[in-house]
Parts: structure tokens; sequence; C-alpha cells
């Protein structure tokens, strides 16, 4: 078993602790959903029954773990605290450092969007699943995706306006 | 014309700055086999611990409003006679309250001339500086604070000939607000204000007292890291035992209980908004704490 675990990590460490970070927008939280996420997998790998690949199986453990944290009264708190005491510096060190960061503009426009739209746009681009696998995963209907996804690109259109992005032209224009 | 970028590969290369350590992989793999994949983190103890909280509240609440109205309404004893007021003062309830005010009065009077003095970090300020000269000599120190024992004890008593017995246990219940914020200045003596263990900044009384609502972590201000409580600030936090425990006598002793509560809420206040600024003790490391 600690080699299985130790190919997953390898395969799909970086990959599920990335989307885990596009939740939650903080590196630590990102890390103790991944650590969650590989503590449940190893008491529960024999429910998998392979129906999905299991890079979609711990996608969707990701992502409910992500939630988890986003709808937990301790996130609320901690957002509501901030807003609080933190009104100039409701930032994260992260946050900063993206903003500081030319490099980083367009992880900075993505993290402005809304969670839903958010991670359509994470499963779409970055972990290159098609609406259907994404409506499988979060357990929607491929309409809702499909809507969701245009929305989230036209915004992200609006605020990438200096370039011309190739992949946020519209899909029935069939430019990717 | 603009210049068409391909959006994927830019945004994968750009999210390659998240990634897992080496050596964090392996700290994984070995935590979750050690531990059999049964305990992946505490989530239970923050709700259960908040649940409990709210829970005691609301508990003490309901028994505040269902207090017993006889405590409240406790007449003094009319006396016409001053030779029978003499001989009955001795089995009256009220004596042995005055009496104990009075012992309570003193011993937080010395207490507070021993605070004054011991306190490290008071010891710079011109006030206590001239405090200090005026018990420079041991005659001094004996008589300053003996005379103030002797003063307000005389005020007690000229107080507790005049009122009745409910007030006295009112004013026996503030002086032990006095006396458990004395000894908690007493343990924290020879504490300084709480920093940054990176840079050494001293965290103001705004930033702390926002840091006691972060559940276990908290970013300095000036350099950003991250900083945790440590496990001797934990420990820290066993001073709120001694007004639960002077508190509880209080009770036992027949103070109403909407009384105790609100000295008691009193120095939970004092704790919060003074000593913790001293008793919160921040380490670079996560470390358990319990």
């Amino acid at each position: 078993m600690q080699k299985h675990l130790e190919e997953v990590l390898e395969l799909y460490g970086d990959y599920l602790l990335r989307i885990a970070y596009t939740y939650v927008k903080d590196k630590r939280i990102a890390e103790e959903i991944l650590q969650d996420v590989i503590f449940a997998y190893y008491r529960k790998h024999g429910q998998y029954r392979g129906e999905a690949t299991l890079k979609t199986y711990l996608t969707r453990m990701t992502i409910n773990r992500s939630y988890d944290h986003l709808r937990s009264w301790k996130n609320k708190k901690e957002l509501l605290m901030k807003k609080i005491f933190d009104k100039d510096k409701s930032k994260s060190v992260e946050m900063c450092y993206i903003e500081n960061e030319e490099k980083l503009e367009i992880t900075r426009i993505v993290f402005t969007l809304k969670v839903k739209q958010r991670e359509i746009i994470l499963l779409y681009y970055y972990a290159d699943h098609t609406t259907k696998e994404i409506a499988e995963i979060l357990n929607k209907p491929e309409s809702t995706i499909k809507s969701r996804l245009q929305k989230a690109r036209a915004e992200l259109r609006g605020k990438l306006q200096d370039t011309d992005w190739e992949v946020l032209v519209d899909e029935n224009r069939k430019t990717f | 014309m603009k210049i068409e970028k391909p959006f994927k590969e830019a945004w994968k290369k750009e999210l390659d700055f998240i990634y897992m350590k080496p050596e964090m992989k392996e700290e994984l793999i070995k935590k979750v086999i050690s531990q059999g994949g049964l305990s992946s983190s505490g989530k239970w103890t923050y709700p259960t611990v908040m649940a409990t909280f709210a829970l005691g509240i609301v508990f003490f609440l309901v028994i505040t409003i269902q207090g017993n109205p006889q405590y409240l309404t406790g007449s003094p004893t009319q006396a016409t006679n001053t030779f029978l007021l003499i001989e009955r003062l001795f089995y009256t309830e009220k004596f042995y309250w005055v009496a104990g005010t009075i012992l309570l009065e003193t011993i937080t009077v010395l207490l507070f001339f021993e605070v004054i003095k011991k306190t490290k970090r008071w010891q710079s300020k011109q006030k206590i500086r001239y405090f200090n000269k005026l018990l420079a000599t041991k005659r001094r120190n004996l008589l300053i604070p003996g005379f103030c024992c002797i003063f307000f004890g005389a005020v007690i008593a000229y107080i507790a000939s005049i009122v009745s017995l409910n007030t006295i246990q009112i004013l026996a219940s503030f002086i032990m607000v006095l006396f458990n914020c004395l000894l908690m200045l007493w343990f924290i003596r020879k504490l300084n204000k709480s920093t940054c263990p990176h840079c050494g900044y001293t965290f103001s009384r705004k930033e702390l007292f926002k840091n006691t609502w972060s559940t276990y972590r908290v970013k300095c201000n000036r350099c950003e890291e991250e900083v945790y409580y440590s496990y001797s600030s934990s420990k820290n936090y066993l001073y709120m035992f001694i007004p639960i425990i002077t508190h509880y006598g209080l009770g036992f002793l027949g103070i109403p209980f909407a009384i105790a509560v609100f000295s008691y809420l009193l120095v939970g206040l004092f704790f919060n908004f003074y000593i913790m600024n001293f008793t919160t003790i921040y380490s670079e490391k996560d470390e358990p704490l319990w």
C-alpha cells in the first residue's frame, strides 16, 4: 500500500494540491485538504470501484473537502473577522505574492471569479476534463456546466482585456 | 493586431508555483501509514469546544434567570438596643461576612503592593519609580501597606454598619474581582508582551485580540510570516482557573449567583483584554497543543 500511495502522490499530488488551492486560495489549507484526501483514500481505497479513473475519483474527493472547508463555520468566521479587522489587509500573503508577480496574471484574475465559475475554469482548462466529465464530477447537468463555463469565460474575457487568450473565444466558434 | 496566447498552457505554467516538496510527500505517507489513516485531523475539536461553550453560556443564562429571589430581597436586622446589637453581632451571618471581606481586602491590598514592586515591565515607568522610592525602606514597606489595609478595613466596617448583608456580599464580590485581577497580574509579572518569533515585532492589543479569534495560526503584520500558538502559551490559559475556583467558593458561601457570574465576567474580560497580551506566546513551528 505504501508504494501505491507513493505512486498516487507522485502522479496526482501536485495536481490535487493545485485544485484545492484554487478553491481555498490558501496554500496551507490546501495542504491540509490534500492530507485529508490521502488519509481518506488510504482508509477507503477498498470502496473505489474503478468506475471512474483514479484521477477523477481523487479530484471529486478533493473538491468535496474543499467545499467542506469553504462551508465550515471556521472559514466563515475567519472571513468575517478579516472583514472587520483587516479592511485594507484582507489579502492573504499568497494573494499579495500573486498580485506582485506579473507572471501570475491569469491566476490572479481567476481568483476573482466566484467559486462555481472558478471550479469550472479549473476543471476545464487546468485539469483537461470535458464538460461531460465535469458534470459527472460535480454531479450537475451538463447544460448547467456549459452555461457556467460560458459565463466564466465572458467574465474572464472582460477582465483579461489586454491580451486575446485564444481558448477564451466561444466554444461554438471552434477555436480550441 | 492582438496576439492570441494559449490560455491553457499559460495558466498551467503559472500554477507550477504550487507543488508538493518531496520531503512533504514522504512525511505525509509516513503519517498515513503510521496512523493507519484513522486520524487525519482533529476536525471534531473545534466544533465540540465551540458547541460546549455555547451550551455553557445558555445554561448559565437560564440558571441566572431562574435564580432564587430570596437572595436579592434580604433586609437588615432591625435592632433597637445597642447592647443587644453587640451581643447578637457574633451570632449573625453579617458579622462573618464583614470579617471575611476585611480579610480579603487585607490580602488584596498587600498583593497590590507586591504586584507593583515585582512587575518587571513596569519598573521603567516614572510613576512606578516614584512608588518604589516611597517604599524604599523596610519601615515604610511595613507602614504604608499596613496603613492602607487598616484604612480600607475601616471603610468596609463603616459601610457594613449602615448597609444590608446583600450589599456586603456585593462588596465582597467586588474585592474578589480585584483580588483575582491582581493574582493574574502577579503570575505575569515577569512576562512581556507577545512578539513575533521571526522578526521580534511586538503585537498590538488590537492585533492580539483579533488573533484570539483565529483557530491556531496567525500572520505577523510586519514580516507576513505565519506564527503558531506555542505549547507554553496553552499552559498559560490555566490562569483562568483561578477565578473559576474563587468564584465557585463564593457560590458556596451563598453569594447570589447573578452577582458571582457578573464578577466572574469582569475578571474574564480583564483576562481577555489584558492578561492574554502577555500569556500568548507564539512559536515558529506548529507545536502540538495537548
